[in-house]
């Protein structure tokens, strides 16, 4: 896990403004040093029916096209929750009277969680060897309803192990949490990060891949 | 035997896992309680199970029995009943021991979320209520995270029945619990407030708990119970796994039991064959009970062990200061917070907290302050205010061991205050004054000193926890006041065994400069064997010569002392500035801000500087931003360092209310957490004069309208960030609109558009900080 600076400044739409590397350089050396993001895992079995896919021994359905393609053949999903944890929310709150840190430290935040779930997806690459792994996408990608991000929450126990808390809205808390699926066999397009986006036409978060 | 007589000679078999022996039955956990009353049958089995394994002590099935979950309250009295009559009726053969389960309400306590700890303990209370004249041998509180809550249901069941009170939370590796909890703290707190044992469950398999335990014992003077998870788990198709199995876990918990812990057990993943192997590879190690009650504060973020001199940061302190009077009043915590984490980084390891301010309910403010302050600086609190039921409201806040300030030597104060003192586990500042003032000499202030320390202990208060305040006066009243005090610190230590304290700033009343007095004196004190001082942290102890003739009354009048400042003042040449305020916002310099603005302040009027220098600096930055020259962060460095020098003229320069502004409302709408960008326009519109009441993120329709009705404003900016809370967004509009068709509300955030604005509502689409700046200072231009 690392916090790669070009990501910090792509978070913050900071352009390439290096004056801003020694504040990026100190917030991150805090959070790597002081914040140990904790993870729950689960495997399924998946099977496949007209509207996307039911997990087994759970009742629980995922929907839509792009679940539909991502999971194209694959027999098995993982479900990851993931967070920085709700010290993050009060560390932000250490930083309320200065604009920059905490901006600085929101964008950091989102690089750390990030990478971590990059080497837990390279993890879950190596674990199974020889099946074909999709990269990872969450709720609220597409079509995929934000909704499901209860179920993934549920089925993790994320609330007890971790402390993540979902929303009416659907949304995590504390803020620097996340959910992805992963698909593990068949052939489901891997693509690009943005490619499903409906925001790509306007985004500025876009990575210089998919410009 | 009573429980609390077995634990003292008999090592103590806990149960072990409830819901996952459930879900292995076949049943669904999330319907747990029910169970109690529709399969009876099942729990016995489970209890009994864990009886024959060797447990003497197990727990009822009423971990999530509580009224935030189950709201039929009669429905939830039986469940309760239900589930205590199934563990008593099972224990009865074994003679065993049935403790009540009571679990955390599943909700997140304020200032996380929005359940209050008022409802917090309601929750507890009925469920203390409930089980108040049922057989049970103890309560044990479990699976806690948040150490405030902890402390909160320790109170509902202290306060409502006569049970003893066992305190569990969970933590993480490294001894942190979610919400940022140290464990040594908990362990602290939990022993200080009068637990009866003090543990850990649920969260961390065995082997993860030995360190846990180690750290556990450190801090506490009751017995220990460990009851950790079989390993981590991993989903499998809707089942969970836990990855270690009962010989190694008994393994880990024998490596436990050597530390002396006393009470063992399991939690998830465990079952009757890891409490049966646990009791075979232990029952032949010794226990201990700790005693082990250290002489320490904490917060519940750390723990500060009291070896050595401390610094308590008084800034938090209103009189006199009328920003924070107006952030009091306002309950802006940003501004409060802040101060707190400056002195912290100034080096205070004890902040004191004073909400004393004309019109308020003292109680609830500092209660308020605590609750933030203690989730965001990490170091304990010193509870500063005369009047008892301001202290109460306070202390049940407060979470963690901290210091009241203050107690005095008249009989009515020490029956009032030593009794909360007692309740809490915390320290006392006792003042050296009574009914007939404060004695003038050291002597005097010696024999009040004996009278707190003596009634200290009659209440139970060890001495160590007394910390005593001889006073300190004017120099300039009288020559003799700093010899007096520093006297009666020599004279109380010595005497009384006591440690002591002085809010040492009073001295230099009157006097100009008073840093060079304080700071004299402050070093006199240390000389002298003070314990504590009450000071601004940036102040270090230091020599001046002609401070010094004057605290050792060598100096009449002080007026040696005063031609020696008068000199030092023409002495001190023009400040040097190197950038001026309108480089600072370009260039986003901060650190050179404050000096710029002194030196610009200096050298025109403060309101020039603010509208060319600043002003037009900021505007210039904006429209840079604009023309994409510059970007959000480049805008938000320019203002951060306008902040500095802005926050200056106006504590120099502006009496507070004449600022003239526009009252703006800002809220992240209900249902979102996002308020980077809230605190963004937040911060810019400050800049521009405007007076900014930010009542934060989730917020709901009827926050925002109780906030129009108090600050009457302008102006209410909502924030949005997901398009899941866009129909909150609409609501608030709508609602603002009806009730108050005259305020401009303005919407932005992320996914907000000019359509979704108009559709809603909304007066003012704000792309950013900058747009909204823009159109505010239009329409206020306009209405001029």
């Amino acid at each position: 896990m690392k916090i790669d600076r070009k990501e910090v400044l792509r978070y913050m739409r900071a352009g390439d403004d290096q004056r801003f590397f020694p504040l990026i350089d100190e917030v991150s050396q805090y959070l790597l040093k002081n914040f140990v993001p904790a993870k729950s895992i689960g495997y399924f079995d998946i099977e496949h029916t007209q509207n996307g896919v039911i997990l087994s021994g759970t009742g629980v359905e995922f929907k839509g096209n792009l679940i539909k393609r991502r999971l194209t053949g694959a027999t098995k999903i993982a479900l990851v929750a993931a967070t920085l944890g709700i010290r993050t929310e009060n560390y932000m709150k250490t930083l309320a009277g200065d604009m920059l840190k905490s901006v600085i430290a929101d964008a950091a935040m989102t690089a750390m969680l990030e990478s971590f779930l990059d080497d837990l997806e390279e993890e879950i690459k190596e674990a199974h060897n020889g099946n074909t792994v999709s990269a990872r996408f969450s709720a609220g990608y597409g079509d995929f309803d934000i909704s499901s991000q209860k179920d993934i929450i549920g089925l993790l126990n994320a609330e007890k192990l971790l402390g993540v808390y979902i929303k009416e809205s659907f949304m995590l808390y504390p803020n620097k949490s996340v959910t992805a699926v992963i698909g593990i066999g068949g052939g489901g397009e891997s693509s690009s990060k943005c490619g499903d986006c409906s925001q790509k036409s306007c985004c500025g978060y876009k990575t210089e891949e998919a410009l | 035997m009573k429980l609390l007589d077995y634990i003292k000679n008999n090592r103590l078999y806990l149960d072990g896992a409830m819901g996952s022996r459930l879900i292995e039955m076949g049943f669904d956990t999330n319907n747990a309680p029910y169970l109690n009353i529709s399969h009876p049958e099942a729990l016995r089995a489970i209890h009994r199970e864990y009886l024959e394994s060797g447990s003497r002590l197990i727990y009822t099935n009423t971990f999530s029995a509580n009224s935030r979950k189950i709201k039929d309250k009669k429905l939830l009295k039986e469940i309760i009943s239900a589930g205590v009559e199934n563990a008593v009726e099972e224990a009865k053969p074994f003679g065993a021991y049935v403790g009540y389960s009571a679990g955390p309400t599943g909700e997140l306590l304020e200032p996380f979320s929005r359940l209050t700890y008022e409802e917090a303990y309601e929750c507890f209370r009925e469920q203390a209520e409930i089980i108040r004249y049922l057989p049970l041998d103890c309560v044990v509180i479990e699976t806690v995270s948040d150490l405030a809550e902890l402390k909160i249901a320790y109170l509902a069941f202290r306060e409502h029945t006569n049970f003893p009170v066992f305190c569990g939370m969970t933590f993480s590796e490294g001894g942190r619990s979610f919400t940022g909890a140290d464990i040594a703290a908990f362990s602290l707190t939990a022993s200080g407030l009068g637990a009866d044992a003090v543990g850990i469950n649920c969260s961390l398999g065995a082997d993860k708990a030995l360190a846990l335990a180690k750290e556990l014992k450190k801090y506490a003077s009751v017995p220990v119970f460990i009851k950790p998870n079989a390993g981590l788990p991993v989903f499998r198709n809707g089942k969970t796994e836990y990855d270690t199995d009962s010989e190694t876990f008994s393994g880990y918990m024998a490596e436990i039991a050597k530390e002396g812990i006393s009470m063992l057990g399991g939690c998830c993943g465990t079952n009757p064959e890891y409490i049966r192997k646990t009791v075979e590879k232990t029952k032949d190690i010794p226990f201990t009970v700790f005693n082990n009650a250290p002489d320490a504060l904490c917060s519940p973020q750390g723990v500060t062990e009291l070896n050595s001199f401390k610094v308590i940061g008084e800034r938090l302190n209103p009189t006199g200061k009328p920003l924070l009077k107006k952030a009091i009043a306002e309950d802006d915590y940003d501004y409060i917070s802040a101060l707190c984490i400056e002195q912290a980084g100034d080096g205070a390891d004890i902040l004191d907290v004073n909400a004393g301010i004309a019109g308020i309910d003292e109680g609830e403010k500092l209660a308020g302050i605590i609750k933030r302050v203690q989730n965001v600086v990490p170091l304990p609190l010193q509870i500063d205010t005369v009047k008892a039921g301001a202290l109460e409201k306070a202390l049940r806040a407060l979470a963690g061991i901290g210091i009241v300030n203050s107690v005095n030597a008249e009989r009515e104060s020490l029956d009032k205050v030593l009794p909360l003192v007692k309740k809490h586990g915390a320290y006392v500042v006792g003042l050296c004054l009574n009914e007939n003032g404060i004695p003038e000499d050291a002597e005097g202030r010696l024999r009040l000193a004996e009278v707190i320390v003596k009634a200290a202990e009659e209440y139970g208060i060890d001495k160590r926890r007394v910390l005593i305040d001889p006073l300190t006066l004017a120099a300039s009243v009288n020559a003799e006041n700093p010899g007096i005090t520093l006297k009666a610190i020599r004279l109380i230590k010595e005497k009384l065994c006591v440690r002591t304290v002085i809010g040492l700033s009073n001295v230099s009343f009157g006097l100009p400069d008073r840093e060079i007095v304080n700071a004299q004196f402050y070093k006199m004190a240390l000389e002298a064997g003070l314990d504590f001082a009450i000071i601004n942290p940036k102040l270090k102890p230091k020599e001046d010569e002609f401070a010094l003739r004057l605290l050792l009354g060598k100096d009449e009048d002080c007026a040696a002392y005063i031609k020696s400042r008068e000199k030092a003042e023409k002495e001190t040449g023009a400040i040097s500035g190197s950038v001026t305020p309108s480089e600072c916002i370009l260039k986003g310099i901060k650190s050179g801000a404050l000096e710029a603005v002194k030196l610009a302040a200096n050298q025109s009027n403060y309101g020039e500087v603010i509208e060319r220098d600043i002003i037009g600096a900021l505007n210039k930055l904006g429209e840079d931003y604009e023309k994409g020259k510059a970007f959000l962060p480049q805008l938000i460095a320019g203002s951060d360092a306008a902040k500095i020098m802005l926050d200056y003229i106006r504590e120099k320069y502006i009496p507070v209310g004449e600022s003239g502004g526009e009252t703006v409302i800002m809220a992240t709408v209900k249902g979102d957490i996002h308020d980077i960008g809230k605190n963004i326009v937040k911060a810019v519109l400050s800049n521009y004069g405007y007076n900014v009441i930010d009542i934060g993120k989730d917020a709901h329709t009827e926050d925002i309208i109780k906030a129009i009705d108090k600050y009457k404003p302008s102006f209410v900016g909502l924030s949005a960030l997901m398009t899941t809370t866009l129909d909150n967004m609409k609501s608030s509009v709508r609602k603002i609109k009806e009730f108050y068709p005259e305020i401009i509300v303005a919407v932005g955030g992320a996914v907000v558009t000019p359509d979704f604005a108009k559709e809603c509502g909304a007066d003012i689409y704000a792309k950013d900080a900058r747009d909204a700046v823009s159109k505010f200072e239009a329409l206020r231009k306009k209405k001029k």
